[in-house]
């Protein structure tokens, strides 16, 4: 594995580490009012990162934040790239009409902006944890579907799936055990991308007031540390570089996770 | 006796807004025990008819039959019940084995998709490779850790796995030494011999066919423009066209540079989207004549057992 | 004596337009062999203008890396010793810019893959205008007519319209052509040509090898022609240099090697190359074999001795240095032992 991705990973495992010890790291509700307001860090050992503006633990926000950008990122990502490989998978070795069709309703899908969409999802249906991830997870799906599709118009072609043909396997099982395997590879750079994306979508619909009020998320932090940016910048910064830090951390793991999944070439010499 | 065989078998593909006539009418059996080589240049139908006729793609009109029963279903896909009987050995083996699985897997997929468990595979994959002169423990290997020799014996290691009687080989010593060419090529007679089992060698190179084939069908175009024994047709090719394609053939012999042989083919076979009209070849005929250029030329028969598709084949006579 | 640049011609008195003396290609260390590996091992080569020299072998027997040393193509990586003669003048012991201008000018590249070698966004001509542009000086209206009338000498027909046309526009013998007319562009004496026909139809390949052939009779351009094909080698070689394991083992006028090859391994690629022997009735003859495979330059003994049919302890211990034979070299203890 490469440098980056060993940077990658041990971000990611920090990332999954706090959100799984949350409750050990900072036991009690991070929403409690703890303190006075507006502490700045590095000031009471109590609360190394300070307070925000309602007298609320950062450290605390931050730790369980983590939790919520881990859950939303992982199931909004893994319901888009199931979903996107099924069709694309579909629509590329099927081809004809059943292709027509499912690519249509992909750029029917796409010409609609991500973050618009999932907005327009989570006013509309209310701002739950689960609406949130399927907000993200419907409107991020069309990416990895068109990916799919195109790897896999150029796997069908090849001759060892025709060899695959040729053994007698049918058609669906060819399309998901031999081309889909395939087409996999770029796909898990795009896993890292998709899964830093809905972090991104969430916070920003935390920012907005729109995800669930009831949990703590690095984009309601932002949001709520808006206001008193030009006194206490540090309520914006540590989230934000939360923010920043996940997404680069599941990138650097996706690449490198594709890197590995690239077929051995050491040929005979 | 098992005969493969292609009847009246039309291909049409679409390019944008225009028709590829890739093939064009063929006729072509392979009995049981028999090679059959089917010649021509890139572009003239023979990987799409041999894809045909093991049921890769479908014609646009005309049948494969199987001991005379049709082997395509109405949807172009094979009769579940003779999908073992006919198998195909590609061109290229490093392009035939995903990359990402062991060869043994590879090879014991028909044996797996036909049901066999998992163990009885494993020792069945050992057997079948130690038929094709492999030492089994490559079956842990990944293909690329193989050379293309190994692979491609691998390959029919693969294709014999399901018990075919007739094996439709494409190109599969093209891009091979000239050692290990023969290695291949005597594999697939041996199996030939000892199996009975008919192939359809599809190949660009006359030498390797005149090799091997015991019957020959040449293509130009989308047709099969000169057919039969193998000994006849070299001896006396009636087609222009066979006639210039085995002039074109270095033959080992130095006496090219001193301008001996056969005049040069003009030009390059046209693509299929422009079929000219007529006898497709008149355009590259050294001996095309008026009717050439508006009447086209059916197969007809010559003796020993020839069939040639030219206003023309009268006037051959003997190569010197 | 008449100054042979105000004839440009003296077939006879002509010394090697290119000679090779003791040329040796190592590349350097990677991850699978620490210490490198040796392509190519001391070969000595020459060929006149007018004249062809065919080296056959299969694939790992250092050929295209040979060709390659001599073009200048070949990576960083690799060590290339021994001198390289063109022109009368050796070539490796001057500055890289210098050796990289004569290259230029002295020596035209022919590859297998026309496609690979002609830029898919630019036409043919400007293609070819460019080389004569630099080793030329020619530009503009009067390179293009030299391009047209290249184009027409490789015979490219309606050179003027196709030189417009984009390599994808061109069929690949036509690509091949266009290849060949810049291959010639900067006037050069040797045409190194890798493989130059084995991508082509057969019915193309004829012509393109006629092409080639007609080139050096009338242009008296030196031909080197590698090839894995002994058969198209005989037809258009003056000489054939069998290569194996990066050594030359066997190098003698076409005509001699074809009749009686001296080399065991020789015997074998005649023997795998002459396609028309007729079957005796009923019976599969089989083709011959040569089991085993080409070993690395660089070993004890013969690298052949392994595989050859006629090899004695001699062999397995002590390296045959090319010796020489009937018109010709050849490196073997047994030299026209075998029977082919």
């Amino acid at each position: 594995m490469t440098r980056s991705g060993w940077i990658g990973a041990i971000g990611l495992g920090v990332l999954v580490g706090v959100a799984l010890l949350a409750p050990v790291l900072a036991p009690g509700d991070p929403l409690d009012i703890v303190a006075r307001a507006l502490l700045p860090p590095f000031t009471d050992p109590r609360f190394p990162l300070g307070t925000d503006t309602l007298g609320r633990d950062v450290l605390a926000q931050v730790i369980h934040g983590a939790r919520v950008s881990l859950i939303v990122g992982i199931a909004a990502a893994t319901g888009a790239i199931l979903v996107g490989a099924a069709v694309g998978t579909l629509a590329g070795f099927l081809g004809g009409r059943v292709d027509s069709v499912l690519m249509r309703v992909t750029e029917a899908f796409q010409t609609v902006p991500t973050f618009l969409l999932a907005l327009a999802l989570v006013s509309a249906f209310g701002a739950s944890l689960a609406n949130v991830v399927l907000a993200i997870a419907i409107s991020s799906w069309p990416a990895t579907a068109r990916l799919v599709r195109a790897e896999v118009l150029s796997l069908r072609q090849r001759e060892y799936v025709d060899a695959a043909r040729m053994a007698g396997l049918g058609p669906i099982a060819v399309a998901f055990r031999e081309v889909l395997p395939g087409a996999l590879q770029p796909v898990a750079a795009l896993v890292g991308i998709t899964v830093g994306a809905a972090i991104l979508v969430e916070s920003a619909l935390a920012f907005l007031g729109l995800s669930d009020a009831n949990l703590v998320s690095w984009g309601g932090m932002i949001a709520d540390g808006r206001s008193v940016i030009r006194t206490l910048p540090s309520l914006v910064v540590i989230p934000g570089v939360c923010v920043a830090l996940a997404i680069l951390s599941v990138s650097l793991v996706g690449d490198a996770a594709a890197a590995r999944l690239a077929p051995q070439r050491q040929h005979a010499t | 006796m098992t005969v493969l065989g292609a009847v009246g078998i039309h291909r049409t593909f679409h390019a944008g807004d225009r028709l590829v006539q890739a093939v064009d009418g063929v006729d072509l059996s392979v009995a049981s025990g028999e090679v059959v080589g089917l010649i021509g240049e890139s572009g003239c139908g023979k990987t799409t008819l041999a894809r045909i006729m093991v049921g890769l793609d479908r014609p646009t009109s005309g049948t494969v039959v199987l001991d005379e029963r049709p082997l395509l279903r109405p949807d172009g896909s094979v009769e579940r019940s003779q999908r073992h009987r006919v198998q195909l050995v590609f061109q290229d083996p490093h392009a035939s084995f995903d990359p990402r699985r062991t060869v043994g897997r590879s090879v014991g997929l028909p044996l797996r998709a036909g049901g066999m468990g998992r163990t009885a595979t494993r020792a069945r994959v050992a057997e079948l490779l130690e038929g094709v002169g492999l030492d089994p423990r490559l079956a842990d290997r990944h293909p690329g850790t193989l050379s293309g020799g190994q692979l491609q014996r691998a390959a029919i290691a693969r294709a014999l796995a399901p018990g075919p009687d007739v094996l439709v080989c494409d190109e599969p010593v093209a891009s091979m030494d000239v050692s290990v060419r023969a290695q291949i090529l005597n594999l697939l007679l041996d199996l030939r011999r000892s199996r009975g089992i008919g192939i359809l060698f599809v190949s660009h190179d006359l030498g390797v066919v005149r090799r091997i084939a015991d019957r020959v069908a040449v293509m130009y175009l989308g047709r099969v423009v000169e057919t039969g024994a193998s000994e006849p047709i070299w001896r006396l090719p009636r087609h222009p066209y066979t006639r210039a394609l085995a002039g074109s053939i270095p033959t080992g012999s130095t006496t090219w540079r001193a301008g001996m042989g056969v005049p040069r083919l003009e030009g390059e076979p046209p693509s299929p989207v422009d079929v000219p009209p007529g006898c497709r070849f008149h355009p590259r005929c050294p001996i095309a004549i008026e009717r050439c250029r508006v009447d086209d030329p059916v197969l007809r028969p010559f003796p020993p057992d020839v069939q040639v598709a030219c206003h023309l084949a009268e006037l051959a006579t003997p190569a010197g | 004596m008449i100054d042979p640049a105000l004839t440009g011609e003296t077939r006879t008195a002509d010394p090697a337009a290119l000679e090779l003396r003791g040329l040796r290609v190592r590349f350097g260390p990677t991850d699978d062999t620490q210490q490198g590996v040796l392509a190519v091992d001391d070969v000595d080569l020459g060929v006149r203008r007018g004249e062809v020299l065919a080296i056959v072998g299969e694939s790992g027997s250092g050929k295209s890396t040979l060709l390659l040393a001599i073009a200048g193509l070949l990576p960083r990586s690799a060590a290339v010793e021994g001198e390289v003669w063109l022109h009368e003048r050796e070539i490796m012991g001057l500055p890289e810019k210098e050796r990289a201008r004569i290259r230029g000018r002295r020596v035209g590249m022919v590859f297998q893959d026309p496609g690979g070698s002609l830029n898919p966004v630019l036409t043919v001509g400007t293609q070819i205008d460019e080389v004569l542009g630099v080793h030329r000086g020619l530009r503009g209206r009067a390179a293009r007519s030299v391009t047209e009338s290249l184009l027409a000498r490789v015979g490219v027909g309606d050179p003027a319209r196709r030189a417009d046309a984009y390599p994808h526009q061109l069929s690949g013998g036509l690509r091949q052509r266009v290849a060949i007319a810049a291959a010639l562009a900067a006037g050069p004496e040797v045409i190194l040509a890798d493989e130059a026909t084995t991508a082509l139809d057969a019915t193309v390949q004829a012509q393109v090898l006629d092409l080639l052939v007609e080139l050096v009779a009338n242009e008296g351009v030196a031909l080197v022609l590698v090839t894995h094909d002994l058969a198209v080698a005989a037809a258009v070689a003056d000489r054939i240099a069998v290569m194996y394991a990066g050594r030359i083992v066997e190098e003698r006028p076409a005509g001699e090697l074809m009749a009686r090859p001296a080399h065991p391994y020789s015997v074998a690629l005649r023997a795998a190359a002459l396609p028309f022997r007729p079957r005796a009735d009923g019976v599969d003859e089989r083709l011959p074999e040569l089991p085993g495979r080409m070993p690395h330059a660089g070993g004890v003994g013969c690298p052949f001795a392994p595989r050859c049919p006629l090899a004695v302890d001699h062999c397995r211990a002590v390296i045959p240095e090319l010796a020489p034979y009937e018109m010709g070299v050849v490196a073997c203890w047994r030299a026209g032992e075998a029977q082919g």
